[in-house]
């Protein structure tokens, strides 16, 4: 290729900013690029009819299979589903759920996805959450109830409230000053009981917690135990409701269906239609995680009639792992609707470029209009058949970057790595809330760390197990790398994202069994700070006897959790074959085994020792 | 002797598949299976390296060695130790230009025998390599002609590539194309490339050109696929293009006349 010799400072802008440098958007809710949309219309056109069938008909069973490899445009294809969900009046709500870690508990997994959905705004319009959107509605109909079927309510004022509150549902919140006194309250209490006769089969805690969620100052609480977290006794007591402290896995569970059904049928009620949608399924790598998904995929379908859920996976973990590993019910489910996506045409490329280049250069002057024609004929000349968005993005790339005299250095599979890291530290960082304290999150981090330490579980003793809802055993550890050694060492890690201050003592005398039981052992209590330690609790005296015997304390700060969840970010990113590993040679996507050998070269570097290594208060040296 | 015998099908089979000389102990208790386990007296609980060696060291013979690596020991037939590396780095090399830290730790020997080996085939030009501006080394070469690779004790037969000497005409070879397309397809949409060049059994060439010429007509698309869940074989037999893009899977527009 010719290097241009014109408008140099134009080529060093681009080159310094290039809009093509980054080929992978993260997640639905953060692409920075304008979407195309000529781009996979058709598969978007057939999800909209999707959509469109789901809301006027919700008891009509529907799922969807969009199947694309990577780079295809899942990601933006998801984005113009939000969007789309954004500008249906608010009747049409969005939920993105991340994968699933822990096969016993795919209802808990789906239910926490949905509720931390449900509190992002619900459009560019208006401020309010999509659970507001629902208390909202609730008290519409009870409004409704009250005033045409009891007469003393029926007075003009009431008519009109009830009018402007029909033609705009969220005018009871912008609007409160016009409820006089304690008609909120009273408002509030007996349209739970309205309701609750009305559709006995929601859940009534569930229906009064979830109206507090307008009180500001009880949101995070209220999100906390509607997703079935483990509230401390205070918190329960701000709630009015009673703690899970002692409930059993199972029961969590079970409770997480309930949730999920009280949702469902106030969907139904009042025709909103929630668009359900899984990505980055490539991570569920074995069967149980598979039949896990498929039981959500069940629940959705069957029994959550207002929701429609929609699968992104790459077609071939479809053909070759999820269709082998599940059940006939389940694939055909999801293959009554199969979405093929495409490759762009040379024209949707070109729009493509075109689109990017315009945010580096929005004010489109002559000079940067001829460096635009000069990219355009470039690639032109390069491309000769219909490529991934992913796969023009990257061309485009090599093309501004090779238009510089200065030879490519291609950077090492490590440092590729350690940039795809960052950025996904900052993907975390930027939001921060949709990663609440998740002990199946924390457990992967840990297990990807291990095993780039060259540790290995020693999972055939069949010691791996839960200890409690929130903690969990990490079985015992065989430390391999001197083979003259070989030396098991019992490996205790104790993850708790409890507040509530009994289950934290569980796992802390479960944890100092551990150690009695195993004096040669160690053992680890790690907590996201956001589940601090209370001084107060009786739980410091077992705190103190597990320091005692050796037990190693750690609570986890932002910026540490943010380096943990960062690392699961990346191995999502990695599964999902959204990393590309360029060389002087040939082209690639990155492997887990790349995130070992990285982690591992980057395993002495300080931040490693700081967010890590404390794990083992001495480093290497178990 | 039975346990010979067994111990040379399991290596020859890695040998097969994978080119490597040699298997690590935890893959060989694997391979071995119970039954295997017992003839050399190692059923019961997991037994450490050095009992695995002491099992195994009667039948070795002149056909086997046994290796200490960074992390565990292995099983490997016996032959120069320069040549076991030599052909590590021959398969490694196939994938292309690579550093070979990224081998250390998966080689039968320890790092700094590897590292002498290397420097040896460095010495006597078996392969070459190139320092990047951080001075990390990367093999640029394999210099194959001067393999001095001992034949293997096992005689391994090569996979050959059925080479198709058919006079049929272009026309043909797209309808046999869109057939065994077809055929593969049953509502999977997204074909593996490498099961649709068995499928035909066409030489390399043809398979290829005739897949080039479909893809710049548009009738065929050519996707990344997920190579984590394929295997070595499944990769080579996949396609690579002139922009160095690998591709696993393929599409074809439905119900095209492709002829």
């Amino acid at each position: 290729m010719t290097s241009p010799t014109f408008l140099p400072h134009i080529l060093d802008t681009l080159r310094t900013k290039n809009p093509f440098a980054d080929n992978a958007a993260a997640n639905p809710w953060s692409c920075i690029f304008p979407d195309v949309l000529s781009i996979n219309s058709k598969p978007f056109e057939e999800i909209a009819r999707l959509i469109s069938t789901k809301a006027g008909n919700p008891e009509q069973p529907l799922a969807g299979l969009i199947l694309g490899e990577s780079g295809m445009g899942k990601t933006h294809l998801l984005r113009r589903i939000l969007d789309y969900c954004r500008n249906s009046d608010t009747t049409t709500l969005f939920v993105f759920v991340k994968p699933l870690f822990d096969p016993d508990k795919p209802l808990h997994h789906l239910l926490q996805e949905i509720v931390l959905n449900l509190s992002r705004q619900t459009s560019s319009v208006y401020s309010f959450s999509q659970f507001e959107r629902l208390v909202a509605e609730i008290m519409r109909d009870y409004v409704h109830h009250r005033v045409t079927n009891n007469a003393a309510d029926n007075t003009p004022s009431n008519q009109r409230f009830l009018k402007q509150f029909e033609s705009d549902v969220f005018h009871i919140f912008t609007n409160q000053q016009k409820v006089r006194g304690n008609s909120m309250e009273i408002i509030e209490k007996e349209a739970v009981n309205y309701i609750h006769s009305q559709v006995p089969e929601t859940n009534k805690n569930f229906l009064r917690v979830i109206f507090q969620y307008k009180t500001y100052q009880k949101r995070g609480l209220v999100r906390d135990w509607i997703k079935g977290g483990i509230l401390s006794d205070d918190d329960c007591e701000i709630l009015g409701v009673k703690s899970r402290a002692n409930l059993s896995e199972k029961a969590l569970e079970h409770e997480a269906r309930d949730m999920l059904l009280s949702l469902g049928v106030l969907f139904q009620r009042y025709r909103l239609t929630m668009v359900v949608c899984f990505d980055q399924l490539d991570n569920l790598i074995d069967s149980k995680l598979i039949g896990g998904f498929a039981s959500m995929i069940h629940l959705l379908v069957n029994d959550l009639s207002s929701m429609l859920p929609l699968a992104f996976i790459r077609a071939d973990s479809w053909n070759e792992r999820f269709k082998k590993n599940s059940d006939r019910a389940f694939s055909d489910r999801l293959e009554s609707n199969k979405i093929p996506l495409s490759n762009c045409t040379r024209e949707q490329a070109k729009e493509l470029i075109i689109t990017r280049f315009d945010t580096i250069f929005p004010e489109k002057d002559k000079d940067e209009e001829l460096v635009k024609s000069w990219l355009l004929e470039q690639f032109d000349t390069e491309l000769n058949a219909d490529l991934s968005p992913r796969e023009v993005i990257y061309l485009a790339n090599r093309i501004v970057r090779d238009s510089d005299s200065v030879p490519v250095l291609f950077p090492s599979v490590s440092e590729c790595l350690a940039v795809e890291y960052r950025i996904a530290q900052e993907t975390v960082a930027a939001d921060f809330d949709s990663w609440d304290p998740e002990s199946e999150y924390l457990k992967k981090a840990l297990e990807i760390w291990l095993q780039s330490r060259r540790f290995i579980r020693d999972n055939n003793e069949g010691k791996e197990k839960y200890t409690t809802r929130t903690g969990y055993f990490v079985s015992t550890i065989k430390d391999v790398r001197n083979e003259e050694i070989s030396e098991i060492i019992p490996f205790g890690f104790f993850i708790n994202t409890s507040k509530n201050w009994s289950v934290v003592s569980a796992i802390l005398r479960r944890a100092i069994e551990f150690l009695n039981e195993n004096p040669n052992g160690r053992c680890v209590y790690i907590a996201d700070q956001r589940c601090n330690f209370s001084p107060k609790w009786k739980a410091n005296e077992l705190r103190e006897e597990f320091e005692r015997l050796g037990g190693i304390f750690l609570i986890l700060d932002e910026a540490t959790v943010i380096y943990w969840y960062g690392l699961v970010a990346l191995f999502w990113k990695i599964g999902n074959g959204d990393i590309l590993l360029e060389t002087e040679q040939n082209l690639r996507t990155a492997t887990e085994n790349d995130l070992t050998i990285f982690l591992s070269d980057q395993s002495e570097t300080f931040e490693f020792q700081a967010r890590f290594n404390c794990l083992f208060g001495i480093s290497d040296n178990v | 002797m039975e346990q010979i015998a067994l111990l040379n099908k399991i290596l020859t089979q890695i040998k097969q598949r994978e080119g490597k000389n040699y298997i690590s102990f935890a893959a060989l208790l694997t391979k071995l299976g119970k039954t295997g386990c017992k003839l050399f007296g190692l059923a019961g609980t997991k037994p450490s390296a050095a009992i695995i060696e002491k099992s195994l060291s009667p039948y070795l013979d002149n056909t086997f060695m046994i290796l200490k690596g960074s992390r565990t020991s292995f099983l490997a037939f016996k032959l120069p130790i320069d040549e076991i590396v030599f052909e590590a780095l021959r398969i490694k090399f196939q994938k292309g230009p690579f550093s070979p830290g990224q081998l250390t730790q998966h080689m039968p020997m320890k790092k700094d025998e590897f590292i002498a080996c290397f420097n040896r085939l460095l010495e006597t030009m078996r392969i070459s390599v190139s320092v990047n501006a951080e001075f990390k080394v990367t093999v640029r070469n394999i210099n194959a002609s001067g393999s001095t690779v001992n034949s293997t004790p096992a005689t391994i037969p090569t996979p050959q590539i059925q080479i198709s000497t058919s006079s049929l005409s272009p026309q043909d070879d797209r309808k046999q194309f869109r057939e065994a397309f077809d055929e593969l397809d049953k509502g999977r949409i997204f074909v593996r490339i490498c099961n649709l060049r068995r499928k035909l059994g066409w030489d390399k060439t043809r398979f290829n050109s005739l897949l080039r010429q479909l893809r710049a007509e548009g009738i065929v698309q050519l996707h990344a696929g997920d190579i984590s869940s394929m295997s070595e074989e499944d990769i080579d037999q996949s396609f690579t293009d002139e922009s160095n893009f690998f591709y696993a899977t393929l599409t074809m527009k439905p119900q095209t006349n492709i002829r």
